[in-house]
């Protein structure tokens, strides 16, 4: 494989010039590149016809310095030990920039979920559990919800922990359903943690909160950032939106809870009454003060880089910037919020369903929000102040303020 | 008197020798005869009955709860897990001719793993879910659509129960549940799935031959059975054999397809090259699928064959290409082939990425493992036919390595051809040779 499309790779390359530019000492630099602990293990799965498949797994648990590891676990056809790595990492470094006491972790297994049944899946996650099930704990790692792992998923896991272990622990497992412990406020944190960051931008560099606003892909997240944006900034007009139908603009505005009404009634945007065809990469270059892609990878290149004319991107989306555009946009002044920071909504809910599971107390949702909100607003002024004092990248300012987190807590616990 | 099954045989094999001329009673007689001792031990949970016009009225809206089609040779095997002998069942709320429409959604069931599905979670059975429904408006006698949201709300609980479910999605708005038209409690709750299995092993028993049976299902709305009238049962046509003077063939496969049976002609054939593939970095892999969305785009609606590495709509850019289907829905026809490099050779996916898109927009999906017996890939055609990247899409010569725009003509060829046979999964892509050259 070459370097560039092995994950565990990118992410090592990407905190190597983090480390490099704090002048981070070799000690320090080697054990933040590498995990600290690692599984490896099979799991037998009986399938329904009474045949048995064996199954690769793992579990990463990259660096505990600042505290018990949390991290999804993924089922997925291609997951090997470096995928692990890598998101186990980029996990460690998501919780040191929001400045959340967890170190970041990782799992999965080698599997197709979709040609799995329900009795195999529930069989799966129960035979992960049980090879993992002395390594986890409220206060040594704690799995979560990732790729094909949904909340039933997390439930099955949760269940065959506590049977192992034979008695009640809420806090173990993240993402349970709410009968089970799960947070309130989970459903829109990825929109809510990327809407606050935009208010606190529109704060920051003096953007008109009430300005026009567009938003590229119109799914779970994008439909709850259409209703919040106006609602936690007091105004926005929604211009634009785009799924894979197509997109709709009109530039006095498109009501939000009339759109998320038509796309889950016809399950896409187009056709919405008042509104006039756009195409997705039109969307994207509109005149607009934010600008939030909700969608998919590598939207924005060094091709239409150009011609962005949002004042602040709002990275919804995984990756929805390749690196050379990243560069272009700063150099334009666009305001990038990157995924790194704007999407990590999700994972705060995460952490806070392992606080109320240790107390057994069970916050309201207008705590979740408050608490999300506290977070979501110190972690962006804390990236946006390196961003502005060292003049780079917002992306790259989040790297550096979580890799030097990390690094001060190891400093300080005496390991290098 | 009850007729046994063997004594039906005759009957069948005479709807099925001349099915135009079929009255509706004869048909459903056939059907109740094969299979009166399933439906004597179901003890009148399903009655089969002739209507020449199922349905029912729901204020003005005239419509049949269920209409379906049902062949006892599943070509959408997408999984191995997946018997295509067992059969299969798409099934649709109100007219039948949303079963055929593009860009809806039926619900499909394999007959031998009903609960098996191809989405992984709520939200994509959700956006896989029929939207439209198709009814006659009582008033006017015309045939009209609405939204399957809003023709469920009107029925019985029981009804929205059977057709209906619910998971972890609701309403950004009001905090409902969101329902999805998915058929679990018809499937689970009822003898439909057993029964229909059992109806088309027997059908194609006695017409020796794989059958596909049209039918509606009318569901009561208290606890008693459902009413299944069959509208029509014909035999599969197979297709004629490959010949292999048509053309010069440059890809084929064996027990790897999913589509039904075709022979079609096709202009354009797009080529991702599995080993320049392999040299992208993960960056340069999704700007690779985003420029597929523009290509899609400057090709048009002209159906065209697309083949490359690996899974196809995948969201990990190791194992294929990173596709979102709106970057492809024009292909007729799609190839996996399951060649990156030395380290890896993904895992094909037959298009189980978008499963419901792929038979929605009736796209014949093959993969091509080249290690293997009865497979092949002509790599080096590929790499040394005229590659028109650059005429298409100005700018992006870049990719000419790794993405190859081929025309037939430009080719020496008349067209590109993909000959399909379903049941025994073999698929045979080729270029046909212009008359002359022949």
């Amino acid at each position: 494989m070459n370097e560039q499309s092995n994950a565990f790779a990118v992410a090592q390359s990407q905190f190597d010039e983090a480390a490099e530019m704090l002048g981070i000492e070799p000690a320090m630099r080697e054990l933040l590149r590498w995990p600290r602990r690692e599984y490896r293990f099979t799991i037998p799965l009986r399938m329904d016809d009474g045949g048995t498949q064996v199954l690769h797994a793992y579990r990463v648990q990259y660096n505990d310095a600042r505290g018990p590891c949390m991290g999804g676990v993924r089922w997925h056809p291609d997951e090997t030990m470096d995928t692990v790595r890598a998101l186990a990492a980029w996990m460690t470094w998501k919780f040191a920039v929001l400045d959340i006491p967890l170190g970041g972790g990782n799992g999965g297994v080698t599997c197709n979920p979709k040609k799995l049944s329900n009795a195999e899946k529930e069989r799966l996650a129960r035979g992960w559990m049980r090879v993992m099930a002395r390594e986890l704990g409220e206060d040594r790692d704690m799995p979560a919800p990732d790729m094909y792992t949904t909340p039933q998923v997390m439930a099955w896991m949760a269940d065959e922990f506590e049977t192992i272990t034979g008695y009640s622990h809420p806090a173990v497992i993240a993402g349970k359903p709410p009968a089970l412990g799960g947070s309130q406020g989970r459903h829109d944190a990825t929109a809510r943690g990327g809407v606050y960051c935009v208010r606190e931008a529109c704060r920051t560099l003096g953007v008109d909160p009430h300005g026009a606003f567009a938003i590229q892909g119109f799914g779970n997240a994008g439909q709850h950032v259409a209703l919040l944006h106006p609602e936690i900034l007091g105004g926005g007009v929604l211009v634009a939106v785009s799924d894979t139908s197509g997109g709709v603009y009109n530039a006095n505005g498109l009501d939000p809870k009339a759109l998320v009404d038509h796309k889950l009634r016809t399950g896409q945007v187009s056709g919405f009454p008042g509104s006039e065809p756009i195409t997705n990469e039109d969307l994207l270059e509109l005149d607009v003060n934010v600008l939030y892609p909700a969608a998919m990878e590598n939207v924005i290149t060094q091709s239409n880089a150009d011609r962005i004319r949002a004042k602040i991107c709002c990275e919804l989306a995984d990756g929805p910037s390749t690196p050379e555009a990243d560069t272009l946009l700063h150099v334009r002044g666009v305001h990038v919020i990157p995924d790194f920071l704007a999407n990590a909504g999700g994972m705060i809910v995460g952490y806070f369903e392992q606080v109320q599971g240790k107390n057994n107390y069970f916050w309201t949702l207008d705590i979740v929000h408050r608490q999300l909100d506290r977070r979501m607003t110190d972690a962006y002024q804390s990236v946006y102040r390196l961003h502005r004092d060292k003049n780079v990248p917002m992306r790259l300012a989040a790297y550096l303020v979580a890799v030097s987190r990390m690094a001060e807590a190891v400093k300080l616990r005496g390991w290098v | 008197m009850i007729l046994q099954r063997n004594s039906a045989n005759p009957l069948v094999r005479d709807v099925l020798a001349r099915p135009s001329a079929t009255d509706p009673t004869t048909l459903a007689t056939a059907i109740e005869q094969c299979c009166a001792d399933i439906l004597k031990e179901l003890s009148g949970a399903i009655k089969i009955v002739a209507t020449e016009h199922p349905g029912a009225a729901h204020g003005h809206r005239f419509y049949p709860d269920i209409s379906g089609w049902a062949s006892s040779h599943n070509p959408y095997a997408w999984s191995e897990y997946i018997d295509p002998a067992a059969g299969v069942m798409r099934l649709v709320l109100g007219a039948g001719s949303r079963l055929s429409a593009v860009n809806e959604y039926p619900r499909i069931v394999a007959l031998s793993a009903p609960d098996r599905r191809p989405e992984a979670y709520f939200e994509d059975i959700c956006s896989h879910s029929q939207r439209r429904a198709d009814f006659i408006n009582t008033k006017t006698g015309a045939t009209e659509t609405d939204y399957v949201a809003d023709l469920i709300q009107a029925r019985s609980l029981r009804v929205i129960e059977l057709l209906t479910s619910t998971g972890d999605m609701y309403h950004p708005v009001t905090g409902e549940p969101i329902r999805a038209l998915t058929c679990e409690g018809l499937l689970h709750d009822t003898p439909l799935v057993h029964f229909m299995r059992e109806l088309l092993h027997r059908l194609a028993g006695a017409a020796n031959n794989s059958v596909e049976l049209t039918f509606v299902l009318q569901l009561n709305d208290g606890l008693g059975a459902m009413d299944l009238t069959p509208i029509t049962l014909r035999a599969i046509e197979h297709p004629i054999p490959f010949d292999p003077a048509t053309g010069k063939v440059l890809l084929s496969s064996q027990g790897y397809t999913l589509g039904r049976s075709r022979f079609t002609r096709f202009d354009r054939l797009v080529h991702i090259s599995p080993r320049q593939y392999s040299l992208l970095s993960l960056t340069n892999r999704f700007e690779l699928a985003r420029l597929m969305g523009r290509i899609r785009r400057t090709l048009g609606d002209a159906p065209w064959i697309l083949a490359g590495p690996g899974r196809w709509g995948t969201s990990s850019p190791e194992l294929g290409v990173p596709v979102r289907f709106a970057e492809i829905s024009s292909v007729g026809t799609l190839v996996e082939i399951a060649e990156m490099h030395e380290a890896l050779t993904p895992e094909v996916s037959l298009g189980t990425h978008f499963m419901n898109d792929i038979i929605s927009h009736d796209i014949l999906c093959a993969a091509v493992l080249p290690e293997r017996k009865d497979h092949f890939v002509d790599s080096a055609f590929f790499e040394q036919a005229p590659n028109s990247l650059a005429r298409f899409m100005p700018g992006a010569e870049a990719w000419k390595d790794v993405l190859h725009v081929l025309e037939a003509h430009d080719c020496g060829g008349e067209s590109f051809i993909v000959w399909a046979d379903a049941v025994q999964r073999r698929m045979i892509c080729a270029i046909e040779m212009e008359i002359n050259s022949r």
